[in-house]
């Protein structure tokens, strides 16, 4: 009996498969012809990634203020300085992709994320100088996606690359770190133009809103 | 003017979205000069108020009778306990942690000529973070100072410490001292409440830096009930020292109303007193 259900329900799945191969191959037009293949985009995301890579986070800072610097000679003999607002480009991310198979694109992001802050002389309230950071991360991607309609395009991404982090706080330097940004959700609305929205974590933020642009792709007949 | 509000509403979130931290709080001119002045003036006040308070409750319990010595302790040792030891020091016991020695050579503070001994000990209940860091480093010699009736109404407080050669200091190897003379009409027992009058000199140890004082007009200290400092007049100047650094040179006027006047640099600010 066992035999005859396993037999089947084989026999069913079969039929199924072979049926929806058919259906697809002979009325239903290939993803390459629905589809965009190549996409241009922009984000903007929140910076708190690249101030942590950075020592600019500062509820995190090591160089954060010291509940005893009032009793602590130290201090007195440094500079008689303030630090102004710290202003951040937020993370700058600008990309392209390339879809391989309905589901698999390669691709990759250039990203700039800066923070500038004043600092004054305290006895004048004169700029003494600025102090600044720099990071540029390029990151190649591949992006999963996993639905594919020409308006709704749902996806993650994985991607590894480097920074070049560039300050001048104290002392300038220059130094090159690893960079990865992972995507978990990430949703694009539109045709050919698109708003997009991404949640993930990374040198190019946490939360990333977003354009772009798809092109030389094939509209359905 | 829609589209201009428009415009400059996009322009204010925009800018405003890219503060990442609003800086340093601190920025009046003369900040480093009362962080300066606050540090004279907690060892200052945590001497007056420790130590020497402590000898002058005792002093008070000792010049009382029976009964006026059961309401000092209820007043002022009263989660305390005075004992003699076997050489005639006065030890006080907060609960089994011995708080204060004090050898006072059988005399009264009020005796012209008197000289006591005052040893305080490190207790982790008794004082707060800030008051152990105080003890601990600056301006004490393990917690010893010296007490003497110089004159009717007139005390002098004084301590010494000598510097370790190895110690990165200004002075090292050498000893660093300081002193303050309190002047009042009546032998005092609640010093923040009592009138006074302050005067001295010297140096207060920290660490690797140094802090020179000198008074250089009396500080008044008014009689009040609020149990706080109220320094109502009086001047000091103080020199901050480190090695292979440049002097700071610091005023500091007390103006009454709880304020100080912070001359650094040539400005001058007022400030509350805290």
């Amino acid at each position: 009996m066992k035999r005859t259900i396993t037999f089947f329900l084989l026999l069913s799945l079969l039929a199924t498969t072979g049926w929806a191969q058919s259906d697809e191959s002979q009325s239903e037009p290939s993803w390459k012809q629905q589809l965009h293949r190549h996409e241009a985009h922009f984000t903007i995301g929140d910076p708190i990634i690249a101030a942590a890579t950075t020592d600019n986070l500062w509820f995190f800072t090591l160089t954060s203020h010291d509940p005893w610097s009032e009793y602590h000679p130290w201090w007195w003999f440094e500079p008689d300085q303030y630090d102004g607002i710290t202003w951040s480009s937020f993370a700058l991310n600008a990309g392209y992709s390339y879809r391989v198979a309905k589901w698999f694109w390669v691709g990759g992001n250039v990203s700039y994320c800066g923070f500038y802050k004043p600092v004054y002389d305290r006895p004048t309230g004169v700029r003494d100088h600025y102090e600044y950071t720099h990071l540029f991360s390029v990151i190649p991607q591949v992006r999963f996606s996993w639905v594919n309609k020409p308006i709704v395009t749902c996806y993650s991404e994985i991607g590894v690359g480097f920074s070049v982090v560039d300050f001048n706080r104290n002392t300038k330097s220059t130094f090159v770190q690893f960079a990865g940004q992972l995507t978990f959700v990430g949703v694009q609305v539109g045709y050919k133009w698109y708003g997009s929205a991404e949640l993930g974590v990374g040198p190019m933020g946490l939360f990333r809103l977003g354009f772009g642009y798809r092109f030389n792709g094939h509209k359905n007949n | 003017m829609k589209k201009y509000i428009f415009i400059f509403c996009i322009l204010s979130v925009f800018f405003t979205s890219c503060i990442w931290e609003r800086g340093d709080k601190d920025r009046r001119p003369t900040q480093r000069g009362k962080e300066i002045h606050e540090c004279w003036f907690a060892i200052t006040d945590f001497v007056l108020n420790s130590s020497v308070q402590t000898a002058f409750y005792l002093n008070a319990w000792l010049s009382a009778d029976s009964l006026g010595r059961i309401e000092i302790e209820d007043k002022y040792f009263s989660n305390q306990r005075i004992r003699v030891d076997e050489n005639g020091n006065y030890l006080i016991y907060k609960g089994d942690v011995l708080r204060t020695s004090i050898n006072t050579h059988q005399t009264l503070l009020s005796d012209n000529g008197s000289a006591w001994e005052v040893l305080s000990y490190d207790d982790d209940d008794s004082y707060d973070d800030d008051d152990d860091q105080l003890m601990n480093k600056y301006g004490f010699n393990d917690g010893r100072l010296n007490v003497r009736c110089v004159g009717a109404g007139c005390w002098e407080i004084a301590s010494d410490l000598f510097i370790s050669p190895e110690e990165s200091s200004p002075m090292a190897g050498d000893t660093v001292s300081w002193n303050l003379r309190l002047t009042a009409a009546t032998t005092p027992v609640k010093l923040s409440e009592s009138a006074y009058q302050l005067e001295g000199a010297g140096i207060y140890y920290l660490g690797y830096a140094l802090l020179n004082y000198q008074i250089d007009t009396p500080i008044q200290q008014a009689a009040n009930q609020r149990g706080a400092i109220d320094w109502t007049g009086g001047k000091v100047s103080l020199t901050a020292r480190m090695e292979n650094r440049e002097d700071i040179q610091v005023g500091a006027e007390y103006i009454g109303n709880g304020q100080v006047r912070i001359d650094y640099k040539g400005i001058k600010e007022d400030w509350d007193l805290e």
